[in-house]
């Protein structure tokens, strides 16, 4: 005999996720969760932004890895909110991690705070940790097949930045190819092109970023 | 690896279930895995398996319906389903698609031993 149940089997992640983006969007505090494949530059995106917004912008982060404190000490030495999480082992943030680490931060003090997720392509897709929007991070040395290969969390997110522009000319992927999976994937995905490493493109970036600040204040 | 995650939340989800209807124990979990989601079906089983021995759900079966993905063109409204990504309907090959079908991660029904 069968008993129906219909449940969703995230529903508990789900609830913890908007009871966090119910405390974020009462602090009018703009979240990000960043997603991408370990060494995509997560964290030095996280510093050059850092780097041209913090005398406007009050930046928080969350760190996100399965061990160690070298991302968290990285972003501290920019002068901002740093905390890390070590998921022991964990292939992704969740929100109840969140909502602990939440405690630990002054989050009325905040405009933006980023999330940055453990360096995976596959499971932070799933789980959600009460941002507003999820932004990942594609290196053009990953290759140009990654959306196609890797289709939840392109669809999952909202902005899509490819990261290592300067080093197209020793790559085989081309961002042409990148932009045509997406445009299959996700019509909408607002997609920015930079070097971490040079600048370029970076300032296109950091002003949208601004702006959305300024639309979760309004 | 969030297989461990989700068959973790499973079995929470259960064990309510079974508790609300007075049951002991299971011959089968009921659920419904869209293609669209990242979850290996036989990771789920792995991983219910060794986070359920020893408990009453040792022996239960996890049964997966795989949830093909489904699209419902925007213009000719044509509901169709696909292997994979497509980005144009095959019937007018308008490119304004939604998937309606594919992301789920639910669970369907637990079945009691009769």
């Amino acid at each position: 005999m069968k008993i129906p149940v219909v449940r969703n089997i995230l529903e508990v992640n789900d609830r913890i996720a908007d009871q966090n983006r119910e405390i974020f969007d009462r602090n009018r505090l703009l979240v990000i969760n960043l997603m991408s494949s370990p060494g995509a530059g997560k964290t030095s995106l996280l510093e050059k932004t850092i780097e041209t917004l913090k005398e406007r912008v009050h930046i928080g982060v969350i760190e996100g890895d399965i061990q160690c404190s070298f991302d968290a000490e990285r972003i501290a030495k920019k002068g901002v909110q740093a905390l890390q999480i070590n998921t022991d082992g964990a292939c992704h943030l969740d929100g109840n991690m969140i909502r602990e680490a939440m405690t630990q931060m002054d989050l009325s003090s905040l405009d933006l705070l980023v999330v940055e997720n453990v360096g995976n392509l596959v499971c932070p897709a799933e789980f959600k940790v009460g941002e507003d929007m999820k932004i990942m991070l594609l290196s053009v040395t990953e290759g140009d097949d990654k959306p196609l290969k890797y289709p939840l969390m392109f669809q999952e997110s909202r902005v899509l930045i490819i990261n290592k522009i300067d080093l197209l000319p020793y790559v085989d992927a081309k961002v042409e190819n990148i932009r045509k999976a997406v445009a299959q994937l996700n019509r909408d995905m607002i997609i920015f092109e930079l070097s971490c490493r040079t600048g370029e493109g970076l300032e296109a970036w950091t002003n949208w970023l601004e702006e959305q600040v300024k639309l979760k204040k309004a | 690896m969030h297989e461990m995650s989700l068959v973790q939340n499973i079995i929470d989800i259960v064990e309510q279930e079974m508790e609300r209807h007075g049951v002991e124990q299971l011959k089968a979990i009921h659920l419904a895995v869209g293609r669209m989601s990242a979850v290996v079906p036989e990771q789920m089983t792995l991983c219910f398996e060794i986070l359920t021995s020893k408990t009453k759900l040792a022996g239960t079966a996890l049964k997966m319906r795989m949830v093909p993905i489904t699209y419902q063109c925007g213009a000719c409204e044509r509901e169709f389903t696909s292997e994979g990504i497509v980005s144009q309907c095959p019937s007018c090959s308008s490119e304004n698609l939604e998937m309606i079908f594919g992301r789920e991660l639910k669970i369907e029904s637990i079945e009691v031993t009769d």
